[in-house]
């Protein structure tokens, strides 16, 4: 299937996302279709407090190209589209965590898609686990 | 004279900041002026509000989402507001979404001549 890939993020936007630019998609961005991804900017210091304090979000505005994906491999990569997600109740919890797992290279790096996030944050909840049940054996 | 006072403010979620002017130069008008106001943010969701010696210029307003410093014109959310002499300046910004923002800012206030109110 096609899809529209963001150069900086790696989501994928559906076949539509040019063609609906400015309806659907990318509204208050300008004429030219760039991506509406969030990326984190690691420039500035987290602002908020303790427990959901974050480094500020931006948007990609990177370069979108189409290309051909499967359809496992778009469901895996697909892009929270932000007409769909106000305020971004969804997508900003999603980016304090990858901001918690990783420095801010390995932020950009492809693919940053919410499984890869998911699976990132099960990862560690195992490993502190696996290390909570290393002490108990050793008491 | 021209003067102008730019930059960066992050803004938390769902909240707002003091006012983003505090201890800038120009905080304070130093004679009677003619201002504008740019406001960028990094992505959707911030407003801006601006009062001047306790008068209200703008209720809060959205701003556009360049994620840049402000561009001059393109970017202008109000001009040729009246500022009197030694009068404060606040720019207040508010985040209406959960996730932490940046707003780019830019005041730029054009000196003007009232008689009887220079220096």
């Amino acid at each position: 299937m096609k899809a529209f890939r963001c150069s900086r993020t790696g989501l994928l936007y559906p076949e539509d996302y040019v063609e609906e630019w400015g309806r659907k998609y990318g509204i208050g961005l300008g004429s030219v279709p760039v991506s509406e991804a969030l990326v984190n900017d690691y420039h500035r210091p987290p602002v908020g407090s303790s427990d959901t304090g974050m480094h500020a979000l931006s948007v990609a505005r990177a370069q979108v190209d189409l290309c051909e994906v499967t359809p496992a491999e778009f469901e895996e990569n697909k892009a929270i589209v932000d007409a769909e997600d106000v305020g971004y109740r969804h997508r900003a919890p999603l980016m304090r965590a990858k901001q918690l797992i990783k420095s801010g290279d390995m932020m950009n790096k492809y693919p940053a898609s919410v499984q890869w996030a998911k699976d990132h944050l099960k990862a560690i909840a195992d490993e502190k686990a696996a290390a909570i049940k290393k002490i108990a054996a050793v008491k | 004279m021209n003067v102008c006072m730019q930059g960066q403010s992050s803004v938390a979620a769902n909240s707002s900041t003091d006012n983003v002017l505090t201890g800038q130069r120009y905080e304070r008008a130093p004679w009677p002026a003619l201002g504008s106001l740019y406001v960028n943010g990094s992505a959707t969701g911030l407003r801006a509000e601006l009062n001047v010696g306790g008068v209200s210029i703008t209720p809060p307003i959205v701003c556009n989402i360049q994620n840049r410093s402000p561009v001059v014109p393109d970017d202008i959310l109000i001009g040729n507001w009246e500022v009197m002499p030694n009068s404060l300046l606040q720019l207040t910004i508010t985040n209406t979404t959960a996730g932490a923002l940046t707003a780019f800012w830019r005041v730029e206030l054009q000196e003007v001549s009232v008689p009887g109110l220079n220096a």
